[in-house]
């Protein structure tokens, strides 16, 4: 998602290239409401991180203060897949809901998501025309066939039941009651059934994750409940709710025995391009504009097939290779079907996606895809600014400011010089606008082997191109570098990126932006990240090990 | 899946039972004709020269922009000289770039790093919308012409209305939707208003005991929570309660109609990503926002297009339009005569608007008297004679048509020096009728230049 300047941000960097320790929750909570949960003194939590032990507790200099408890509204994403798995359907009435918010940087996420008047009548009508739909085969959903209204047994254990994965817990006897007597205010047996389905379908106990623990009193710390938990989890892997395996677990309090399965089941397989779709943006690729008077080769078609390669990549390196995010940024290959191949300068048949190699030298996994290039470009030409910024937020985690009001942001036109890069070497000329962009074009000039579209190009307007480019203000990897794939074994080679990465995981997992009070949680998360040689299903199961992920305090 | 095209032949389900246009007070009472106010939104800032009037206060000659506005000049008030006021600021945030939208319409602005910001107030138009009698039914209209996915709409700060602090509005952008949400149910003059059917009756009975076991679910989770958790579970209480009235039963027997409400058919579908859409959504949203108000459904709305860093390409203007406006016109020094020109555009669909308003007769005149219609951009001048462009937050340039009931002079040009643009918001409370002086967490006064 779009967090280009947003989100990593653990850092800020002052434009005279100074790096400050920003305040993490700064922006996490609610203005006006609950102060989050932010301890008096002490360093950032983010500083820990790299001399973290691993072991949260013992983490030195870091903070551990449990979150609050709190409501997640499902995403669209997860409403369509919880109700294909709940109904049977492959309706997906949530492609038609109002947007969403971005909150903390990713789609939905928990601080902003609300049901609107609008969203309240979408869901409405949404559950009106599955529970009608269902009722075509009710089979699927009714555990016998009430013969009459006062067949009660029937639909007594119809609504234990079906609500029971509706919910994602049993209902307990009074709410099993208050839809029992709804089902009786029907005309008909099938018309009860069917009002208990729409009805169901917006409760507030299918429509929010729950995350408020066992009752217990006001402060207390508490551990999620054994069905909060497997819903946590069923989300975070499955976008979806928990199936009956992982509900029956929950009733046995079995839960984390359950993890190894869930990482194993098919439906974990879009876990990591959930996160990096949105994370580098990738879910822009489909419906870019760019100029088609520059680009007439980048068509409706090759978009998708940049989207779908980006995410056959992702899904590959994840399942079928090392399943590291060294190997995400750093791969010589990719997989590509014929349209693509002929992108990339490679022989490729038909259309299926398969693993290629690309042509030597050229490329660095997802950091040189050429949808990625194209998300960070302009609509005529490529963008060193965008592409340096892209590295400096998502991958170094260094938040850039936005240009202040009242500044002078003139650049010249393409066409006035030869290259991309002359154009904005006249930033850094300009000392107004070098004081920042000195930070983010040096980068992105790496990247000048790449066209707006992310053509492999030694050339431009018949100048060749220079694609010398320089790392400053990092911890551990300053210094020039020539080209994308240089930067890219750079980049993966450094712990701050490993650690900026599992930091944006942190945030899509929770919803949220960190807090002090996550510093101990954060510090384990990137140090196990690292250890595990950055494989991303560790990074997983190290955040929901977090007290951040699996406590609560009490309201 | 279910298509759009199923839901809608469910929401006509709905229509089943007629549903005429209440009757509003006015109808009792011709001297409580209702007031109305509409922000619309023009992108990026303006070009200054291209956009100041010249002359005085009472006898100016319009601008090359606001040209296609002469028709209605005695119904303008022109505003120079409203700025983001940094005590517009809460304290510690910075009134960053990009932050603008908003902060337009909460007075106050967005806190937290940039695209990660929020909103920290009730924006306005929901804060009006809150003060409206449950007979217009409705209320308010958001509209958007962009698509949330654009580049621009992804953060929360490019949305100009919010509930009140990190709670954002989520406009609409497809005009079918849009109509479908607002006329659902709706018929005009000559509607019917006939008893409904049992069929009918039996469904509204039925959907309100499906509505009734959601309330009652909602409430049986709210004490386990508590502040901003709780208050996200209060508002989805508040939405349910609000779609539980529209299957309200029509009052029997009654057909009731604004004078000049005329339900107008469904709008054509406007594809969503393609280039060159946006001309055909904003008028479909400009149309509606006119025949809902007509009709007394809507008294506040707000009309956004594409925001601070939208991309749309607007070729519709000719050849060399045909690209990316921000990036191609905007951070340059050469873009702008495309950036004056994009502005006349925005100034003519403007026009549009106020001829649709100045067109429904109301009273002892028509709709615009009784209704402010306020064109603004997020950002100020974006050029100065040949001088560079800015991303500025003074010299906001706004123009009010219509006097919202008297409130607003008309066939001015007010130069008010350098005032916070919170201080217009309260101008608009005023004038619809409001003596308050807060709105949420933003407490001022109104600008009295500016006061007929």
């Amino acid at each position: 998602m779009a967090r280009s300047l947003v989100i990593a941000a653990l850092l800020s960097v002052a434009c005279d290239g100074s790096i400050i320790a920003a305040t993490p929750g700064a922006s996490a909570g609610p203005p006006g409401s609950t102060p989050p949960m932010v301890g008096g003194t002490g360093g950032s939590g983010s500083e820990t991180g790299s001399g973290g032990s691993g072991t949260g507790g013992g983490a030195t200099n870091c903070e551990s203060a449990v979150p609050p408890a709190r409501l997640w509204r499902l995403s669209h994403a997860q409403y369509d897949l919880t109700v294909q798995a709940l109904l049977g359907t492959t309706d997906a009435p949530a492609e038609s809901f109002e947007l969403q918010a971005a909150g903390s940087g990713f789609q939905n996420g928990a601080d902003t998501s609300y049901v609107s008047a609008n969203l309240a009548q979408q869901y409405f009508a949404a559950a009106e025309g599955l529970a009608a739909a269902a009722m075509r085969a009710p089979a699927k959903v009714l555990p016998c066939t009430p013969a009459s209204p006062a067949d009660t047994a029937c639909v007594k254990r119809f609504i234990d039941a079906f609500g029971r994965q509706v919910f994602r817990e049993p209902l307990d006897a009074a709410r099993a009651a208050t839809y029992f007597s709804l089902y009786q205010s029907a005309s008909t047996p099938a018309r009860g059934v069917e009002l208990v389905i729409a009805a169901m379908l917006q409760s507030p106990y299918f429509l929010y994750r729950r995350e408020l623990g066992a009752p217990a009193a006001h402060g207390a710390t508490v551990p999620l409940t054994s069905y909060e938990l497997a819903s946590a989890l069923s989300f975070l892997l499955w976008d979806q709710g928990p199936d009956d395996a992982l509900l029956d677990a929950a009733a046995r309090d079995a839960v984390p025995g359950e993890v190894e399965r869930l990482l194993a089941d098919p439906r974990a397989k879009g876990f990591a391009w959930r996160f990096f779709s949105q994370d580098f943006e990738l879910d822009r690729i489909s419906h870019l504009t760019k100029d088609v008077t520059v680009f007439p080769a980048f068509t409706d078609a090759l978009q998708a097939d940049l989207s779908a390669e980006a995410e056959a990549f992702v899904n590959h390196v994840t399942w079928s290779s090392t399943g590291t995010l060294s190997e995400l940024l750093t791969a010589d290959y990719s997989l590509l079907n014929a349209r693509l191949g002929a992108l990339y300068g490679v022989t490729v048949s038909g259309s299926a996606f398969t693993k290629t190699a690309l042509p030597s030298g050229q490329r660095s996994g997802l950091l040189t895809q050429a949808g990625l290039l194209a998300v960070h470009g302009d609509d005529r030409s490529g963008s060193p600014v965008q592409r340096g910024l892209f590295v400096r937020s998502n991958l170094l985690c260094q938040e850039m400011p936005a240009p202040p009001p009242n500044v002078a942001d003139t650049l010249e036109l393409p066409g006035a010089v030869k290259t991309t890069r002359q154009r904005y070497e006249a930033h850094l000329q300009n000392p107004t606008c070098s004081a920042c962009h000195k930070l983010m074009d040096p980068i992105g000039f790496g990247f000048e082997n790449f066209d707006g579209i992310g053509r492999w190009r030694t050339t431009e307007n018949g100048v060749a191109v220079d694609v010398r480019g320089n790392l400053s203000t990092t911890k551990t990897i300053d210094g020039p570098f020539t080209g994308a794939v240089e930067l890219g074994q750079r980049l993966a080679s450094a712990p701050e990126v490993s650690d900026c990465v599992a930091t944006g995981w942190f945030r899509y997992a929770l919803g949220r932006v960190e807090t002090h009070g996550d510093g101990c949680s954060l510090a384990t998360v990137r140090a196990k990240f690292k250890d595990s040689g950055t494989r991303l299903s560790e990074l997983v199961r190290s955040i929901i090990s977090t007290p951040a992920f699996n406590q609560r305090v009490k309201p | 899946m279910i298509s759009r095209r199923r839901f809608l032949s469910m929401s006509s389900a709905a229509a089943a039972f007629v549903l005429p246009v209440l009757k509003s007070s006015r109808a009792q009472a011709q001297t409580a004709l209702p007031k109305r106010v509409v922000f619309f939104h023009t992108p990026l800032g303006t070009v200054r020269e291209g956009w100041l009037p010249t002359g005085s206060e009472t006898s100016f000659t319009l601008s090359p922009i606001l040209q296609p506005l002469a028709p209605y000049k005695d119904r303008l008030l022109i505003i120079d000289g409203l700025a983001f006021d940094p005590i517009a600021a809460p304290s510690g945030a910075t009134t960053g770039n990009h932050k603008e939208p908003g902060s337009m319409l909460t007075g106050r602005s967005c806190e937290g790093r940039d695209e990660a910001s929020k909103h920290t107030n009730i924006s306005v138009d929901q804060w009006l919308k809150g003060k409206l009698p449950s007979s217009v039914r409705v209320k308010s209209l958001e509209l958007i012409t962009a698509y949330r996915s654009d580049y621009s709409l992804r953060a929360d700060r490019s949305l100009f209305s919010a509930l009140g602090p990190n709670l954002p509005v989520i406009p609409e952008a497809d005009p079918q939707r849009a109509f479908d949400r607002t006329f659902m149910g709706v018929t005009g003059a000559g509607g019917t208003g006939s008893m409904p059917d049992p069929a009918a009756e039996r469904l509204r009975l039925e959907r309100k005991s499906v509505l009734d076991t959601v309330v009652k679910e909602l409430t049986g989770l709210q004490p386990a929570l508590t502040g901003f958790e709780r208050a996200k579970l209060d508002q989805h209480l508040t939405a349910v309660r609000e779609l539980e009235q529209t299957f309200q039963p029509p009052t029997s027997g009654t057909t009731m109609v604004q004078a000049g409400c005329v339900v107008p058919s469904r709008p054509a579908a406007v594809p969503q990503y393609e280039m060159g859409s946006l001309p055909a959504r904003l008028k479909s949203h400009l149309q509606l926002v006119a025949a809902s108000m007509a009709c007394d459904l809507v008294r506040v709305a707000v009309v956004g297009s594409e925001n601070g860093q939208g991309r749309a390409s607007p070729g519709w203007l000719g050849s060399g339009f045909d690209t990316n406006w921000h990036d191609a016109f905007t951070h340059n020094t050469t873009g702008h005569s495309q950036h004056q020109a994009i502005h006349t555009w925005y100034a003519q669909q403007f026009a549009y608007l106020v001829g649709l308003f100045k067109a429904v007769p109301e009273g002892n005149g028509t709709m615009l008297d009784n209704t402010a219609l306020v064109m603004f951009s997020e950002q100020g001048c974006r050029y100065s004679s040949s001088g560079p462009s800015e991303h500025s937050h003074a010299q906001l340039p706004y123009v009010v048509a219509g006097s919202c009931g008297g409130h607003f002079k008309q066939g001015r040009f007010v130069s008010v020096g350098t005032k916070s643009h919170k201080d217009f918001l309260f101008n608009c409370i005023r004038a619809m009728g409001f003596s308050d002086s807060t709105f949420g967490n933003v407490s001022g006064a109104p600008l009295p230049q500016l006061v007929a």
